[in-house]
């Protein structure tokens, strides 16, 4: 049986996962700014000129989005786009393995990330979007 | 919780559905379970991230296309999840959700003995 691990490193490097990955990212920016600002799918709906079935299936990641429906929604939450850029591939720091078992001794085997967002000075940052600052 | 904060991710029990899930999950399910090990409760959407209903211990994790892992959380970096599956009926999610805090308590006995 594979592990979590192994299931991963067959997939992080298709189109499929890294896609799935970055739709993740962006709706996840959106919900918790819309979170943030406690406003409705169809308040945003209202923001953007679009239905709110329209936005449920943006957010649900179903659609392929175009750059014009991401900076509209991010200007709608009064906030931009962060750039996407091309990154080269590396050794990923994701996962090395997620340990199963059964026994609590196999505790000190772990599955660990590590990550550091960098946080821009000034600016509210949450992933894809960024808030510029009231200052 | 705060940025760059990273957690240990645990199966549990060790040959169960959970892994056997994995096996066959879809790309959402797996990127979400990542997140999820790199971030904190508070940054992750509640839509997606939330405590289960009926249930003091149990967190509720939830993909767009159905997917649902149930997990607890094992001090301040550790998270074991002991349920995953496919959409279900609210009723036969209550089961599950009864079952995953079964599980927890069967895991603390176990952690509990070991610790002895």
């Amino acid at each position: 049986m594979k592990t979590f691990a192994e299931i991963y490193d067959s997939l992080k490097d298709t189109a499929e996962y890294q896609t799935e990955e970055l739709k993740l990212a962006f709706t996840e920016s959106v919900l918790l700014r819309m979170e943030e600002l406690e406003i409705t799918r169809a308040e945003l709906a209202s923001r953007v000129g679009a239905t709110k079935p329209y936005v449920t299936k943006l957010l649900k990641g179903n659609s392929n989005f175009t750059f014009e429906s991401l900076v509209k929604l991010a200007i709608a939450l009064d906030c931009r786009v962060d750039a996407p850029v091309l990154v080269p591939i590396t050794n990923s720091s994701f996962a090395r393995a997620i340990p199963f078992y059964r026994q609590p001794k196999q505790f000190s085997d772990s599955y660990r990330t590590t990550t550091s967002t960098p946080m821009n000075v000034g600016t509210q940052n949450y992933g894809s979007i960024v808030v510029p600052s009231a200052a | 919780m705060h940025l760059g904060q990273a957690f240990d991710v645990f199966c549990y029990p060790s040959e169960g559905e959970v892994r056997l899930y994995l096996q066959s999950a879809s790309a959402s399910a797996l990127a979400i379970l990542k997140m999820r090990a790199e971030k904190g409760h508070g940054q992750i959407s509640k839509t997606r991230c939330h405590k289960a209903e009926c249930s003091d211990h149990i967190w509720q994790l939830t993909t767009d296309d159905g997917a649902r892992f149930l997990y607890f959380q094992d001090g301040p970096r550790r998270l074991v999840v002991v349920t995953a599956s496919n959409k279900v009926k609210a009723k036969k999610f209550r089961i599950e959700v009864e079952r995953a805090d079964q599980l927890r308590l069967e895991y603390l006995e176990l952690k509990k003995g070991h610790v002895k």
